[in-house]
């Protein structure tokens, strides 16, 4: 074996959580050699794992990535007049401007964005949000709003729930549904008690709007669902039924009002299965 | 393993998806990949804000060209690395000369040095530190370090990214290391004496 796959070999062992002497023990004529560079490796994988990632920033990106996605949906089918083509950026880094500075004085609004229910700057949070429904001009950007929202409670549930708090993200749920259901009627949408007894209704209007709100709806859902599914299989076998509990919950009511949006009619048989068994739900 | 070959399941029906247009994927491939690429480009760059821009960067141009990948022998992790590093490059390129700090001005206080073989074994780096002696290594060897420990890349993913055979890749992370300790670590009680009777197991 030569002394490069010797090293790597550490390498992975020491990544892996082994100490670097141990290792260095396995290939007692290479340890000198061995200990010198397994212990720069573990002050660099330190340094480099050290640096503090800031919620926002990553919020930022998601947020910067899913307007390239309405963006490039939006030049694909676009009908927009060549003017307003090419006003549109200025309009937007003129806003963005304006958000940034309004963000930059606000140092509180934005150390509360990651709080939760509880925490002494969750107020701060939730009376943004107010004002943001309340600044909200039509009855369809509301209804984004309350689809974001939705997903916002998500949020802080996950974050309720791996702290163990979970009678907490239970309440969660509510206001959670409420946002959503807030949502559908603000977009016309009728939602049905469950997908089974879809109700026959008027054919959805298809609009930027609404599909704009399928999209928050969809990867809301698909990120809450995975997250909570991770959480569910991490959980003490004492606290799963009820994380299994916050799941069926949230994913029953994402999952009707997306149906009510596709307009896919009335279904028969289990709509939705989700039932936590052996490597979790289906 | 299992769960490692659960996760490239995943990433693998993401990835199709994705390239279908459906945004959920997108969202899952952002959440899979964000620190990995974070760190990757921080490392690099030295500067959270410019890595957080940097890294947004990334998954904006994963999404415009997410129609070009095919599955050919190498992984999406790969491919994504690649992206990130051009755009480090071209950050680098458009910025001008690399912010610098002078070689002389990192002393082995800087880097947490105690003359003793136990302290040695847990040596104390800081950013600015390891990115001076950083400098010191070749492009390649940057970028297999970078990738391996920053970005915790496995041998084989490096390989892909950077082109090279994955022996190609253990023994530019050898010489990497090596050339590491040397500047960081320049009078190595380790070398001197460690011995295996006198490491403790």
């Amino acid at each position: 074996m030569v002394f490069e796959d010797i090293l790597n070999d550490c390498l992975e062992r020491v990544a892996g959580g082994e100490d670097p002497r141990q290792c260095a023990g396995r290939y007692p004529n290479h340890a000198a050699e061995l200990l010198p560079l397994l212990a720069m490796a573990s002050a660099t994988i330190r340094v480099a794992t050290s640096v503090r990632m800031r919620p926002e920033g990553r919020a930022r990106g998601f947020e910067r990535m899913n307007r390239a996605l309405a963006e490039r949906g939006g030049r694909r089918r676009s009908r927009v007049p060549v003017f307003w083509r090419h006003m549109a950026k200025p309009i937007v880094l003129g806003f963005a401007l304006v958000l940034l500075t309004a963000v930059a004085a606000g140092g509180t609004t934005m150390a509360s964005a990651d709080s939760v229910p509880g925490d002494s700057l969750y107020w701060v949070k939730t009376t943004k949000e107010s004002i943001s429904l309340k600044m909200n001009g039509s009855d369809m950007a509301k209804a984004q709003t309350h689809a974001r929202l939705a997903g916002e409670r998500g949020d802080e549930m996950r974050k309720l729930i791996s702290s163990g708090r979970l009678h907490e993200a239970e309440r969660l749920v509510a206001r959670m549904n409420h946002h959503l259901e807030e949502s559908a009627m603000l977009a016309g949408v009728l939602l049905p008690v469950s997908q089974a007894e879809m109700p026959s209704r008027q054919p959805l209007v298809v609009t930027r709007s609404t599909v704009k709100i399928r999209a928050y709806l969809q990867q809301d859902g698909v990120v809450l669902k995975t997250e909570l599914l991770q959480l569910w299989t991490e959980a003490p076998p004492g606290q799963k039924p009820m994380v299994r509990q916050i799941m069926r919950r949230t994913q029953l009511k994402y999952q009707i009002f997306i149906g009510a949006l596709d307009d896919d009619g009335p279904r028969s048989g289990p709509f939705w299965i989700v039932e936590p068994s052996g490597r979790g739900p289906r | 393993m299992q769960g490692e070959s659960d996760a490239q399941l995943s990433v693998q029906q993401a990835v199709g998806k994705a390239q279908k247009g459906d945004a959920a994927s997108f969202a899952i491939l952002y959440e899979h990949y964000y620190d990995k690429i974070y760190r990757y480009v921080s490392f690099k760059t030295g500067n959270a804000l410019e890595a957080e821009d940097i890294t947004a960067e990334v998954f904006v141009k994963m999404l415009e060209s997410i129609h070009t990948f095919r599955w050919k022998g190498y992984q999406f992790s790969s491919w994504l690395f690649r992206i990130a590093h051009n755009l480090v490059m071209d950050h680098f390129r458009r910025r001008g000369r690399r912010a610098t700090v002078n070689l002389d001005d990192v002393s082995p206080a800087a880097v947490g040095y105690t003359p003793d073989l136990e302290h040695q074994l847990d040596i104390n780096l800081s950013m600015e530190s390891v990115h001076v002696a950083m400098k010191d290594l070749t492009d390649l060897q940057r970028e297999v370090i970078s990738l391996r420990f920053a970005a915790g890349l496995s041998v084989a993913e490096t390989a892909r990214a950077v082109g090279k055979k994955d022996n190609a890749v253990k023994a530019l992370q050898h010489a990497g290391l090596k050339k590491l300790r040397n500047v960081l670590v320049p009078d190595d009680p380790v070398r001197v004496v460690a011995q295996v009777g006198e490491v403790r197991p």
